[in-house]
């Protein structure tokens, strides 16, 4: 087996809280992330899945512990623009486009013209919005802001794809859809994803493993591997082996 | 289309029907007033016509020097509001100063400035710059700096400058806010521009008009010039609107 | 909408600041003279800062001769946006003290307001400059820059200027004055506006020698018009007659006293208002003496109506553009019966 592509190892991460307690966000944590995985980090708020989640992307210094990317630090992944985010909103710029919004990493990072005009064109046909791409955001309703910033984060290619509960603001109905969207375009790419959320069935359908974090302090508390064929379609949550899982999961949550 | 001709057709209506009051001495009759004190309309109307081209080169005058000191003062406060963002711990001390200037009484600060500038022009200049410097680093300070939840972090995960960040982060992102400021300071800089000519040492502009005239009991001339400091505002104001609607259509305001 | 009712409050501030500024706001209660512990209350407005240059009323007031003709006399003191026309217009003051041209201006447009009295007998304006500027005669001053207090307050320099065949836009520049001298000092202006009482002593006070200044007098260049007078408005004089002779009467005593020993008129007003020193309120007092009392005049006529003073006031406000029509001499702008039954 290769080395990991991401180790986190013995991560603390504490910080004070507004009355000047101690708050442990991560107690000791520890997990491995292999090239071309599809992980999520699965727990109820306060367990630092989140703040995993930033730590990797070196918008978050850890407090102890360390944590290599391809054996390098996430500082210099980050400078080597290795990374792709998506955020719990889609984080939209109001001023530009569609078009323009998704194009702004590349602009960035200095791609051509023709380059950039080829990914967006492509992009806008991923997320099914090739109409959409002169609208300005508040044009669009949330799930379509929602699929605009993925593909913002998907245009660039990048080698790890970090998405911070990226569908938690949408309705039920729209989260399926572009969960199995997302699975889609992974499936064409293969790029080593990891999937922040507090939702079970969306995890387990998602994934190759779930690392389930608890709260208070945020601890690894099972990582659970996930066997069910892909490609997976939305008829996979009505099979009995995704409901084992979903019992599964539940079930290793510490007194929760 | 209906609802448009309704809105422009009741605050019209609203205006004329005060200027009819006004004109067949209602008004006079609520207040207690007599004619020379509040003169009618068409008295103002024949006033200024037979006047209008003193009252337009006053106009000039005061305006331009509110423009060219509104200018500054916002290139100024800006400025002021970049350096706080750029360099938090010591630049926010020049916007508590900026702030401090908007408290200094126009009065105060036309006979200050008269001190210092030997000509009308250059006095009111200076005035203006002053008082509307805050207004913009305020407004500025607040628009380079509100940005939505992880637009920042967006930019870090592109390993994006500093300088990136604020030319196509910061910047696009407080320009309404800069036209906020603009239309605050489009009126505060004509109406300093004015109160600095009760002051200066000079007997052009529509503010030593409106002074002289009023001084003098010679209460028709006073409003006709205050018809064109009033025209004159809401002309710039409008004209301020016009670009903004153009400049920031994807803004919440302008939908 | 929300465009058009920030068009229409930003109309209403400039309209606002400006009515304010200017303070052309009337207050329109209209004031009957009330009577306390036996005194009738009346209240009179200056024209400018408590001084010398009223000091007949503070000394009338200090030696009791209002209270002896049964009179509780407040004295308004004035400033530079307080109007005197305005003030005893609104009943705001029952009486003011103001320049006989600027009365003039007012009642040419319609304000009823009475001239009653003329307590200075001559101009006290003066345009001055520094000798090393080289203005001895009014024409000199082309191509110059010359400053007054406007507001009513020009109107003698630019009969001057025409006078002598100036105009006063194209010739030469004409700027606001403020309330010191300092433009003068510091050689932002060549000529500026003095009164012999006030300004011209500041310009000695400061240091500069009477060696080092010139001046032009507006009685020598025949173009003087009538400054400090007494008015009333007509509403409050129809039933104030017998009230306002008493006022007179007290007044007129007041300014013989202190016309008489001004060097102690100064010093009564310095206790009222320390704002100057008492060298320089006494220096005014000296000063206001030469005009309520010029060389020559009967100290017994204080405050009487000289009608060809009035007349060339009148003729010289038109001819320079003060008034825009004829002044209208009757009674109804120009009364002295007041004046004749205080002093019989």
């Amino acid at each position: 087996m290769n080395s990991p592509e991401i180790q986190f190892k013995n991560v603390n991460m504490a910080y004070k809280g507004k009355s000047g307690e101690d708050i442990v966000a991560l107690d000791n944590v520890s997990f491995d992330i292999q090239e071309g995985e599809f992980i999520s980090l699965l727990g109820p708020s306060g367990c630092g899945k989140t703040t995993s989640l930033r730590i990797i992307g070196d918008l978050l210094q850890p407090t102890s512990g360390e944590v290599l990317v391809r054996g390098l630090s996430p500082r210099e992944i980050r400078l080597q623009r290795k990374y792709g985010i998506v955020f719990q909103s889609p984080v939209l710029y109001d001023w530009r486009t569609v078009r323009r919004n998704i194009c702004l990493p590349m602009e960035i990072m200095k791609f051509s013209k023709k380059e950039r005009t080829a990914r967006i064109d492509k992009m806008l046909e991923l997320v099914g919005l090739q109409d959409f791409g002169q609208k300005y955001p508040y044009e669009l309703s949330g799930g379509m802001q929602q699929r605009v910033g993925i593909a913002r984060a998907l245009a660039l290619d990048p080698e790890i794809l970090l998405m911070d509960e990226p569908f938690s603001a949408l309705d039920e109905f729209t989260r399926e859809k572009l969960n199995e969207d997302l699975l889609n375009i992974w499936s064409q790419t293969k790029k080593t994803v990891i999937f922040v959320t507090h939702n079970i069935p969306e995890a387990v359908f998602l994934s190759d493993r779930v690392v389930v974090l608890s709260p208070h302090p945020g601890r690894v508390s099972a990582i659970v591997d996930i066997n069910l064929p892909r490609p997976r379609e939305n008829s996979v949550r009505e099979t009995s082996e995704f409901y084992d899982y979903i019992v599964k999961i539940r079930g290793s949550f510490e007194g929760v | 289309m209906k609802e448009k001709m309704l809105n422009i057709i009741w605050p019209l209506g609203f205006g004329i029907a005060i200027l009819l009051l006004w004109q067949v001495g209602f008004l006079h009759m609520i207040f207690g007033l007599k004619p020379y004190q509040l003169p009618v309309p068409t008295a103002i109307a024949i006033t200024l016509s037979n006047n209008l081209g003193k009252a337009l080169t006053d106009c000039v005058v005061t305006i331009s020097g509110a423009l060219i000191g509104m200018a500054f003062g916002s290139l100024i406060g800006f400025m002021i509001a970049a350096i706080a963002t750029f360099f938090p711990k010591w630049g926010y001390g020049g916007m508590i100063v900026v702030s401090a200037f908007n408290a200094i009484p126009l009065v105060a600060l036309s006979s200050i400035m008269n001190l210092w500038f030997s000509t009308g022009m250059s006095q009111k200049i200076g005035v203006v710059t002053v008082v509307c410097m805050a207004a913009m680093s305020m407004n500025a300070y607040k628009g380079l700096n509100s940005l939505k939840p992880f637009s920042v972090d967006l930019m870090h995960t592109v390993a994006a400058s500093e300088w990136t960040i604020f030319t196509k982060l910061r910047l696009p992102n407080c320009l309404p806010n800069v036209f906020t400021a603009l239309k605050i300071n489009i009126a505060t800089a004509i109406m300093a521009a004015m109160i600095s000519e009760y002051f200066a040492s000079s007997t052009s502009g529509l503010g030593f008009a409106i002074k002289d005239s009023l001084r003098k009991g010679e209460m028709a001339m006073g409003w006709s010039y205050i018809v064109v400091a009033s025209l004159a505002g809401v002309i710039l104001y409008g004209i301020i609107i016009l670009v903004e609607r153009n400049a920031i259509k994807w803004h919440a305001s302008q939908k | 909408m929300k465009s058009v009712k920030k068009l229409v409050s930003i109309v209403l501030i400039i309209g606002l600041v400006t009515m304010l500024g200017a303070g052309c706001s009337s207050g329109t209660t209209k004031k009957e003279s009330s009577s306390t512990g036996g005194l009738q209350k009346v209240t009179l407005q200056l024209k400018w800062l408590p001084q010398s240059q009223f000091m007949g009323y503070y000394v009338a007031k200090e030696k009791g001769y209002y209270e002896a003709e049964g009179i509780d006399l407040e004295i308004l003191p004035g400033g530079s946006d307080i109007i005197p026309e305005q003030q005893v217009s609104n009943g705001v003051a029952d009486i003011g003290v103001t320049w006989l041209s600027s009365l003039m201006k007012y009642q040419s447009q319609g304000w009823d307001l009475i001239d009653t009295a003329q307590i200075f007998q001559k101009s006290g304006m003066l345009l001055v400059s520094k000798a090393s500027t080289g203005i001895v005669t009014p024409a000199d001053l082309r191509g110059k820059k010359v400053s007054s207090w406007f507001g009513g307050n020009e109107y003698e320099i630019y009969a001057l200027l025409e006078a002598n065949g100036l105009n006063k836009d194209k010739d030469l520049t004409m700027v606001q004055q403020d309330y010191t001298m300092n433009q003068l000092i510091n050689n932002d202006v060549d000529a500026a506006s003095a009164m012999t009482y006030n300004e011209y002593g500041l310009l000695l006070e400061s240091g500069l020698k009477e060696s080092d200044l010139n001046k032009i007098d507006m009685n020598d260049a025949g173009v003087a018009m009538m400054e400090d007078c007494l008015f009333v408005s007509k509403d409050w004089i129809a039933d104030n007659e017998d009230l306002y002779v008493r006022f007179l009467r007290a007044s007129i005593k007041g300014w013989a006293d202190a016309c008489a020993d001004p060097t102690a008129a100064g010093k009564t007003v310095y206790n009222v208002d320390q704002s100057v020193s008492l060298d320089h309120q006494i220096y005014m007092a000296n000063e206001v003496k030469k005009l309520v009392e010029p060389a020559g005049f009967d100290a017994a006529k204080i405050g009487y109506i000289d009608m060809n003073a009035v007349q060339q006031t009148a003729d010289l406000s038109l001819k320079y553009g003060l008034l825009t029509q004829k002044a209208d001499l009757s009674t109804a702008t120009v009364n002295p019966k007041y004046w004749e039954e205080a002093t019989k």
